[in-house]
């Protein structure tokens, strides 16, 4: 019955095996829940969602898969099913609380509602907005949509508005999650924390309990113990491509750079336009009269440093390939040198490219610096950031 | 040893007989072992291509030839060996996902009259 919605969750992208849909479907067959779409929905993710970055995939599938059910009326699901009608009145005792039922008796009881609604379809010929009685929009009758009654049955309305008739799945509240998604400063700030690597130093001046506990139990007295602050201790060198076609990703640029700020003590920035070459600088309005020699930064820096260039990678081939190619100066020698030159001195290197991946292909300059830095060009995604963290720790 | 070849002298036929009875109990022995390991290490395996059905069939627990008939694929006969779902999806010039579509699908819906059955 459910293969569909298996189906579409692979359809999705959702990375959902055999066994945790038997898991679902065991749940399911258990009674986990039951005449509960909110609580279906939960079950399912519950049980075939591994990943936060998943959800929002669930939540497409999920939507995709079970389109269109909501307006089919319980009326029809009973005519389908054939149940007696004693039997869904033990049920209905069972699973609606004093209130709900009492609800529905206000209308005269469940064959009574569906028998009104009936009746007043056939009855109403035209569209109706407001009121009390009549089939429409903005109302108080038990049926139509944009309206509110507590015991009302929803037609011709595509969400929830009083989240009463549930649809959580369409509000995609993880849409910023999904791993292919556009990614904030919160999210960035997640991926680079992979790349913490712990270290104590500096002045000891942070209390070590353990070894106070340890100290004064040697001692007999109270000898308080305190160490160096653990910080991490990886170095990043951030080289930031600026202005031209990098303006329409300066928000994220920003948003990288402040996770970037936040996350590594050791964080030294610097700018460049399109491709790297003989200067680079730190204050964007003092670019031509403040520049630093790259070569400084290749002998400033070690080779323990991780180097992160961001960067659209979009401009002429000929300011990557020839000497003189740059559009801005006169460059004695090709981008190609430079870049394969600071590889060469960080050899924990990685090109971040704000660009959506699949639009690389377009452009010549994008290969050409994907080949120079051998593939390790990843977009700016959360997952192409993981990527990207995965390689600078190799 | 001196004793066996004794007892094997004098009593040829029967010697023999028993080693071979040795041999063959060691050999199943041995085999359940492995298996019952193997296989208690291997259940509900994730569906690869590289599987055969019988494999599948047996890490899920279920019958191969009703996985070959509800997923629609052909019985094992027809090539004279077991076939895996890479050499299935190659005869029929299919991507091996779409073989192991089949083949999952075929699981739930087996596994689910399994549950329904019990």
């Amino acid at each position: 019955m459910f293969l569909p919605f298996f189906q579409t969750l692979r359809e999705e992208g959702v990375p959902v095996s055999v066994r945790e849909f038997l898991a679902f479907l065991e749940a399911m067959a258990a009674g986990v829940v039951f005449a509960d779409p909110e609580g279906f929905y939960h079950l399912a993710r519950l049980t075939m969602v591994k990943d936060e970055r998943h959800i929002d995939r669930f939540d497409r599938a999920f939507a995709r898969a079970f389109a269109g059910l909501d307006r089919i009326t319980p009326d029809q699901v009973l005519t389908a099913l054939d149940l007696p009608a004693d039997w869904l009145e033990k049920l209905a005792e069972r699973h609606l609380t004093a209130e709900e039922r009492a609800a529905v008796q206000a209308l005269g009881g469940f064959d009574k509602l569906m028998d009104t609604l009936r009746q007043r379809l056939a009855e109403q010929k035209g569209r109706h907005q407001g009121g009390s009685k009549w089939i429409g929009t903005a109302g108080t009758s038990p049926f139509g949509a944009y309206g509110y009654n507590p015991e009302g049955v929803r037609i011709g309305q595509d969400q929830s508005r009083h989240q009463r008739a549930v649809k959580v799945w369409d509000r995609r509240e993880f849409r910023n999650l999904d791993g292919d998604a556009e990614i904030g400063t919160r999210t960035i700030k997640l991926a680079l924390r992979r790349l913490r690597r712990w270290a104590r130093d500096g002045a000891a001046e942070e209390l070590d309990l353990d070894g106070t506990i340890r100290a004064t139990a040697a001692q007999g007295w109270l000898d308080v113990q305190t160490r160096a602050e653990r910080r991490n201790a990886v170095k990043v060198l951030l080289l930031l491509d600026i202005g031209g076609s990098m303006d329409p990703h300066v928000q994220v640029m920003e948003e990288l750079f402040t996770a970037a700020r936040a996350e590594f003590r050791h964080l030294e920035v610097f700018y460049f336009h399109n491709c790297i070459y003989e200067g680079l600088w730190r204050d964007n309005r003092r670019r031509w009269d403040a520049q630093t020699p790259t070569w400084d930064l290749i002998r400033t820096y070690g080779p323990d440093w991780r180097l992160i260039v961001v960067g659209d990678a979009a401009m002429s081939p000929y300011e990557i390939t020839h000497p003189g190619g740059a559009n801005e100066h006169w460059n004695r020698e090709a981008g190609e040198v430079w870049l394969r030159r600071i590889r060469g001195q960080w050899p924990f290197n990685l090109w971040i490219n704000p660009v959506v991946e699949k639009d690389w292909g377009y452009t010549r300059s994008t290969a050409l610096i994907r080949d120079i830095f051998e593939g390790r060009m990843v977009p700016m995604t959360l997952d192409g950031l993981a990527r990207g963290i995965r390689e600078l720790r190799r | 040893m001196k004793r066996f070849f004794t007892l094997w002298r004098a009593r040829p036929w029967l010697t023999s007989a028993f080693v071979l009875a040795c041999a063959a109990t060691l050999f199943f022995a041995v085999r359940f072992t492995v298996q019952t390991v193997y296989w208690s290490t291997h259940r509900d395996m994730p569906v690869r291509s590289w599987m055969t059905v019988g494999y599948v069939a047996r890490s899920w627990g279920l019958d191969g030839r009703e996985i070959d008939a509800v997923a629609g694929l052909p019985v094992p006969q027809v090539k004279g060996h077991p076939q895996t779902l890479a050499e299935i999806a190659d005869d029929r010039g299919v991507p091996a996902s779409e073989i192991i579509a089949k083949v999952e699908a075929a699981i739930v819906t087996l596994r689910a009259e399994q549950d329904a059955g019990e």
